[in-house]
């Protein structure tokens, strides 16, 4: 299965959230207390990892965070 | 419902139908690019009618992007199994070259194309190379904080390693004409890129 917020593979119990395999999004998209982050944090993080570690420009991270989001079930409830 | 009732038996057929669509989608694309593959020579190498490809994939775009991402999911799968072993940034690396090498035909062409693809396919690009990169980027950082490799800013060395690699790939008439660029070059491309990142050892910092 895959995180519903990001999409990355849920593999082993340490890539749920807290450890918890009945969490359905990652560690990276949750709190330490194992809650899921808001979209905007989501957002934020996904908009800021795409350019860490691909140098995209800003414009284009955030563009392409936003596409990913946008097929996540768990923001699926977002215009 | 049991596995065995009408219901879940045409499930199952439709499930194969449409794995069958994406399996022949995935040759063709391989062999004439995606610009080229036309959804009526999918329908036909699939033994399906050409409307059965548009109960699955509701355009030809999407049906396209789904061979980008069912490939996006194959190398994503093989990395995330090597991330969760902490390996390091060498076996990271050599695990994305085999992954490219047995799909280097579709994305040869996923690269040379890519300008002119939908713009659907932007995002299902960036959804493998970020998969990736997410994996190389912790390698690295581990590597880094071991002291094995130097520091380097992750986006350079994870587009300085892209860039070194798609090179091959893209130009493989060149390296290894009729034949694998990534079976037949990778292993000096992984040892050349590691060379450069490498910390010095002790034997070769005595050598300045």
């Amino acid at each position: 299965m895959n995180c519903t917020s990001c999409g990355m593979p849920l593999r082993t119990p340490e890539d749920h959230a807290s450890g918890d395999v009945t969490k359905e999004y990652c560690r990276h998209c949750a709190h330490p207390d194992g809650q899921l982050k808001s979209y905007d944090e989501v957002l934020a993080g996904m908009t800021a990892f795409l350019q860490r570690t691909q140098g995209l420009d800003p414009g284009v991270a955030r563009r392409t965070a936003t596409a990913t989001m946008a097929k996540m079930p768990a923001w699926s409830g977002r215009a | 419902m049991s596995s065995h009732s009408p219901e879940s038996q045409r499930a199952a057929q439709k499930a194969e139908t449409r794995r069958r669509i994406l399996e022949h989608a995935r040759r063709l694309c391989a062999r004439r690019g995606f610009a080229r593959t036309r959804t009526v020579d999918v329908a036909k190498a699939a033994r399906v009618s050409h409307g059965s490809v548009f109960v699955h994939f509701p355009s030809r775009e999407a049906l396209m992007a789904a061979v980008v991402g069912e490939m996006a999911r194959e190398i994503t799968d093989a990395l995330h199994a090597l991330g969760s072993q902490d390996a390091p940034l060498r076996e990271v690396l050599a695990k994305h070259l085999d992954c490219l090498a047995d799909r280097e035909d579709e994305l040869r062409w996923l690269l040379l194309e890519a300008p002119l693809l939908p713009k659907g396919f932007d995002a299902e690009w960036v959804g493998v190379q970020s998969a990736v990169a997410h994996h190389i980027a912790e390698a690295a950082a581990r590597d880094m904080a071991a002291g094995r490799i130097r520091e380097i800013p992750l986006h350079l060395l994870f587009n300085t390693w892209i860039g070194l690699v798609h090179h091959y790939v893209i130009h493989r008439e060149l390296f290894a004409p009729g034949r694998s660029a990534l079976k037949t070059h990778g292993r000096e491309l992984l040892d050349h890129f590691m060379g450069l990142i490498s910390t010095p050892t002790p034997k070769s910092r005595s050598k300045r």
